[in-house]
């Protein structure tokens, strides 16, 4: 890791314990993680689920650059990376998040740029879906 | 009518909306009537790409939704209308939109709400804009998607704000 690049961070903004749930999923496997966090949008309209996400991002960003890993396409935590993306230079979003796709952001992370860890979390992902 | 479900959801058009409600009444199109989304270039394009199960996707402004429906003939198209907020729908309804049912699908909590249902908190406005819509004949059924049991708004806000009566 070259001494400039900051560390990566996560905010994963999933429906009902989803979010919460893959992250314990990974931990189980990888150990205790840090730089992370999990939101869901039970309760909440557009509005508040921006602003807790925000919080998160807030919270981690000090230290790090910050990826946002949504669920389900055209869901409301999917509207509402987009619209934080939109409004926020240098945060990205990923949808379709699965747990391979944590695993290997967790693994590689410290060891890549953004957009070639990206890369290859989205290879991943698509690659975890398979038929048996 | 032309309309399979007139839904108000804080949430606009989400999983609940094309997927839930979407599989189960399988619309022409989702009608999203919203003056936010439609005067922004992408949340415009945001909202219409969603993946809805073959549904199209219309946004429209308040204004233009009650302009394109003045004088039109009541559509054979099966429209799934879907509004942010009951200020919204009553604007519709004084502008000619004549329904007698809808679907209060998701309000969510913010500062200053007060919940009457699981999924329904409302300031005075709120409160105010759901008893004219009811005053206006409309039936409002509080129900988040098609497998849960769905409430009378109206028993709802008398429960909640006409307590004892």
């Amino acid at each position: 890791m070259s001494e400039a690049r900051k560390r990566i961070g996560c905010v994963i903004v999933a429906h009902g314990d989803v979010a919460a749930c893959l992250l314990d999923g990974v931990q189980r496997i990888l150990g205790t993680q840090d730089g992370c966090r999990a939101v869901s949008n039970a309760g909440l309209g557009l509005a508040e689920l921006v602003e807790t996400v925000e919080e998160a991002i807030d919270d981690l960003a000090k230290t790090r650059d910050v990826v946002l890993f949504t669920d389900m396409p055209g869901g409301s935590c999917y509207h509402v990376c987009q619209e934080i993306v939109t409004a926020r230079a240098g945060i990205q979003a990923m949808s379709g998040v699965n747990l391979m796709m944590l695993l290997e952001f967790f693994v590689k992370r410290d060891h890549h740029s953004m957009s070639e860890l990206l890369r290859l979390v989205e290879e991943r992902g698509r690659g975890a879906i398979s038929l048996l | 009518m032309g309309f399979v479900l007139v839904r108000i959801d804080d949430r606009l058009v989400h999983g609940q909306v094309s997927v839930a409600w979407g599989s189960r009444l399988k619309p022409d199109r989702i009608v999203l009537v919203n003056d936010d989304v439609a005067c922004c270039d992408w949340k415009r394009k945001l909202y219409g790409a969603t993946d809805s199960l073959g549904a199209e996707i219309v946004v429209r402004s308040i204004e233009s939704f009650v302009a394109e429906r003045r004088g039109a003939e009541a559509g054979a198209s099966r429209d799934f209308l879907i509004v942010a907020s009951p200020g919204d729908l009553l604007a519709l309804i004084r502008g000619g939109l004549a329904i007698d049912r809808a679907n209060v699908g998701g309000m969510h909590f913010s500062e200053g709400k007060r919940k009457i249902l699981e999924y329904v908190f409302v300031d005075d406005d709120d409160v105010a804009a759901l008893r004219a819509i009811i005053a206006a004949g409309v039936r409002l059924e509080a129900q988040d998607v098609p497998q849960s049991p769905s409430y009378d708004v109206e028993c709802a806000l008398d429960r909640v704000e006409c307590p004892g009566q």
